[in-house]
């Protein structure tokens, strides 16, 4: 993997008064790769992205992007852009100023940044407002004007620093499109932070789990989802079905005695998971591996599902999102489908009850 | 649904719908400075143009504008009071904007400081540098005293008071205006969010470019109305140039009071001439500099269309 990174953290460690913020950091970027970096507030994702932009010297380690080493380089020298939150624009510059910001630090003459400007303002769809000031713009509108201002500098690596998290729900879906055109457009590496799991799955190629200033999980998307590397990481992904057993091989055997059948092979005490949208729930016997007879506890409809809670003979209690169009009366009783290949776990650790963060944003 | 209740009518809501409510409001007040601002000044006019007065025959004249306009005095002193109010303000802001600069990310104790020389009375402040600059100063003793060979009497000591580059002057309006406009400039420096900072480095601003790009732009509001303040002060201030300044030429507010004060009463219009000369040249050159400072005339549209 290391080969082919375009940009490496090695070792990057920052302290604030002691306190670390960010511990011994490592992780590959590839050339044209969008990548998110996911956590809870606090987590130190921030910290590490103005490290990365050179905002803050870090303690230990180095940055290293096409090549170059990044050590003692100042912000200004990083060929990077960043866009924080709420899209930071210059209050006492127009929009077009804006956008011709980076360029006219770079010495380009006033002709040309203007015709790059407007060129820009147009692929983010904002044609005729180069005059408008900054004052004037939506929240959206000042997001697309940062990004535009942020992408006309041609930068190795784009830095957004939860960019959407001042929009409402709609305007976020837009603007994702847009920031992914926009990619797809320049073939510009892309940095996201951000602390909502949704807004990961869907920006990034990779996603980069991080709590406490450690990462914990590099993984794409649908293995973060599927194959957790422990439970914190799951129950931060939405993961709600979590139970203790020991595993034979194939065969696992739940505390409360059923059993299960597994795809792969496992041994000793394991903790167990499974994904509620990946719950099957029967009204009827229709296969026989994994079918776990249970009572209907709880039906809720979110609109775009009905989230179940099923309680088994034996007390266990499981969770299941399953489509609107299926219907469930409370106390009713079913069958809950367990897909061997949807069941995934990992050695329980002796008590391994870590400090779960609570997502700030619960997938809708 | 309930009916909406009509509010009953007031007077006060009545105005409501009025567009120019605002200037109404402030009517009072206006008239109050109306009457003894501007009453005054139209007495003033009066008594310059000769209609009003204790000599002449009442007629309307242009003499007093003529004589105080002829007169070569007139001039030297105009000179005179806009190279101390153009060189103390540009000092001042300059070396305001350095010290707010470097103070920016003090506590609260830099506006404390700031504001220490504010209650302190012009008369202590002169009073203070001619104890310190005079020949026979503090500083010209104790250089004495440490023994500087080119200092071998009083005589040797540069002249920085009463001295014709008015040294005394600035040193006093620096002294006096410096910590007032830094205390101006911490606060809306203080306004201006550090993510703006952030944001210019991380667009490829060196420290130098963030600073004349994005800080001294936004700080322009403050140094605008905090300068004009010093301008329009320094330009009018009549004791510290009086006790202070060059012996000739005079400022022109020292003019003004000596020939107000003249025994003989026929320089009385002259005086408020002149005195009426200086409030226009202040005002216009004070209304010439809001137009400048508000930074309209430099603005330019982007892409050449309307």
């Amino acid at each position: 993997m290391s080969e082919t990174a375009y940009c490496a953290m090695q070792n990057l460690t920052k302290r604030f008064r002691g306190v670390p913020a960010v511990r011994d950091l490592w992780l590959d970027l590839h050339q044209g790769e969008r990548l998110a970096l996911l956590g809870p507030s606090g987590c130190g994702k921030s910290t590490t992205l103005q490290l990365i932009a050179g905002l803050l010297p870090p303690d230990s380690g180095q940055i290293v992007l096409d090549g170059r080493s990044l050590v003692g380089i100042p912000p200004e020298r990083r060929d990077m852009a960043l866009v924080l939150q709420k899209g930071l624009l210059f209050p006492h510059l127009s929009v077009g100023e804006n956008v011709a910001f980076g360029l006219k630090l770079r010495g380009v003459n006033r002709a040309d940044r203007e015709a790059q400007a407007l060129a820009m303002l147009a692929q983010v769809q904002l044609t005729g407002f180069e005059n408008r000031r900054p004052a004037e713009l939506s929240g959206g509108q000042a997001q697309r004007v940062a990004l535009a201002r942020s992408l006309v500098i041609r930068p190795k690596l784009l830095l957004l620093d939860e960019p959407l998290s001042a929009l409402d729900a709609n305007l976020r879906g837009d603007m994702q499109e847009l920031i992914l055109q926009l990619q797809a457009d320049t073939g510009v590496t892309l940095l996201i932070v951000t602390h909502d799991q949704q807004e990961a799955v869907v920006m990034a190629d990779r996603i980069a789990l991080m709590f406490d200033g450690c990462l914990r999980q590099v993984d794409t998307p649908e293995a973060l989802y599927q194959r957790p590397s422990d439970g914190t990481v799951a129950r931060f992904l939405g993961g709600v079905n979590f139970f203790g057993a020991v595993a034979a091989g194939n065969r696992l055997r739940l505390t409360d005695g059923d059993s299960l059948t597994l795809d792969s092979a496992h041994q000793g005490p394991v903790q167990v998971t499974i994904r509620p949208e990946r719950v099957q729930v029967l009204a009827e016997r229709l296969c026989s591996t994994n079918l776990l007879p249970v009572t209907v506890a709880q039906s809720r409809f979110t609109g775009t599902q009905r989230q179940l809670v099923l309680t088994t003979a034996a007390g266990l209690e499981l969770q299941a999102w399953v489509p609107p169009g299926q219907s469930f009366a409370v106390g009713q009783t079913a069958y809950a489908h367990l897909p061997p290949e949807a069941l995934w776990c990992w050695p329980a650790a002796g008590n391994a009850s870590v400090a779960v963060p609570e997502p700030e944003l619960l997938s809708h | 649904m309930t009916a909406v209740q009509p509010l009953k009518t007031t007077a006060w809501m009545a105005l409501r719908d009025v567009p120019w409510r605002a200037y109404l409001l402030v009517l009072p007040a206006l008239s109050l400075v109306a009457v003894l601002f501007g009453g005054g000044l139209v007495l003033a006019f009066l008594q310059s143009v000769g209609l009003l007065g204790l000599t002449g025959d009442g007629g309307f004249s242009l003499a007093a504008y003529g004589a105080a306009l002829g007169d070569e005095q007139f001039w030297r002193s105009l000179g005179l009071s806009l190279y101390i109010a153009f060189t103390a303000t540009a000092l001042s802001t300059v070396l305001s904007i350095g010290l707010a600069m470097l103070l920016r990310e003090a506590g609260r104790w830099a506006s404390f400081a700031c504001q220490l020389t504010l209650p302190i009375p012009h008369l202590v402040g002169i009073a203070g540098i001619l104890l310190l600059l005079s020949p026979s100063g503090l500083i010209s003793r104790l250089l004495y005293s440490l023994g500087w060979i080119w200092i071998s009497s009083d005589q040797d000591f540069p002249l920085l008071v009463n001295d014709s580059a008015n040294i005394g002057v600035m040193t006093h309006f620096l002294w006096k205006e410096i910590p007032f406009m830094t205390l101006i400039l911490l606060a809306v420096l203080r306004g201006i969010r550090p993510e703006l900072g952030m944001q210019a480095r991380a667009l490829g601003a060196t420290p130098w470019q963030c600073f004349w790009n994005v800080t001294l732009p936004l700080l322009r509001p403050g140094i605008v109305s905090a300068s004009l303040i010093v301008f329009g002060f320094v330009f009018g201030n009549f004791e510290v140039p009086f006790l202070l300044g060059s012996t000739y030429p005079k400022t022109l507010p020292i003019l003004v009071y000596q020939a107000f004060t003249n025994v003989d009463l026929n320089q009385r219009p002259v005086a408020i001439a002149l005195g009426l000369l200086l409030s226009l040249i202040s005002i216009a050159l004070i209304a010439l500099y809001l137009w400048l400072g508000s930074g309209q005339p430099f603005r330019r549209r982007l892409g050449g269309q309307p």
